[in-house]
């Protein structure tokens, strides 16, 4: 009889775990919440510099590219982790069906169109441009540890 | 030897739904009404901007699509720690039998 309920309780938490191990969403990462917040800084100080002229600051833009497409991938290759990257493709990607998407394109584009951009403008961009960056980290922060 | 205490379970699921799901909500509600209040007046600034001429039509229309991007990127954000709280509950139910199943063996 004993033998018997400690087998059924077994059995039990053995199922418990298996249930467990159905997470809907990705457990918080250290290395995507260091690599978003320090990439917020670093997009905002090449904003802030929009308005200067474009063709002075391509290579900044490049480099900043580069970065965020890392931390993209990074992010991607996660798994369970389709709201950061639905939230990355607002801030990153152009996408046809969706075209207000791609913040940080579009901002790039109309500095390159106008050659530099208002300083009225900066402020709002930087505000805007660092909510999208706070939405990623307040996601990523509230991830179970 | 003892047997599960299935009414202590009860109990026990139904404060952690309690308390996980009301602190869902007010931090919902709170974040809602912050996007609401940045977003009134970054509405207002941009059009006082542009009546002004200190930005072009361009920037303004850039503006104004940031804006809904925000509004969706809040939607998922609310989604994905949503997902969250979900987890949480399932962690705390498992947590909750396993404990009780342990005590009754």
């Amino acid at each position: 009889m004993r033998i018997h309920r400690i087998r059924s309780t077994g059995l039990l938490i053995v199922g418990l775990s298996c249930f467990a191990a159905c997470s809907t969403i990705s457990t918080y990462d250290q290395a995507a919440y260091a690599n978003v917040t320090s990439l917020k800084v670093d997009t905002l100080n090449v904003v802030g510099q929009a308005t200067g002229s474009y063709s002075e600051h391509t290579k900044e833009i490049a480099e900043l590219n580069t970065k965020l497409d890392k931390a993209y991938e990074y992010d991607h290759g996660r798994p369970l982790n389709q709201k950061t990257i639905d939230l990355w493709n607002q801030l990153l990607k152009e996408n046809p069906n969706d075209p207000d998407s791609g913040i940080l394109p579009h901002f790039f584009e109309l500095w390159k169109t106008q050659g530099k951009i208002s300083s009225a403008s900066i402020k709002g961009e930087k505000a805007r441009i660092g909510q999208a960056f706070d939405k990623i980290i307040a996601l990523e922060s509230g991830k179970n540890k | 030897m003892s047997k599960i205490d299935f009414n202590q379970i009860e109990k026990d699921v139904a404060t952690l739904a309690t308390n996980l799901f009301e602190e869902f909500a007010k931090q919902g509600i709170k974040d809602g009404k912050a996007f609401l209040t940045e977003t009134q007046d970054d509405l207002v600034s941009l059009a006082q901007d542009r009546a002004a001429g200190a930005i072009t039509e361009l920037e303004y229309q850039n503006g104004l699509r940031e804006v809904r991007v925000l509004a969706k990127m809040e939607a998922i954000k609310q989604a994905g720690l949503a997902q969250v709280t979900i987890d949480k509950f399932t962690n705390g139910i498992i947590d909750i039998v396993t404990k009780a199943a342990l005590a009754a063996m």
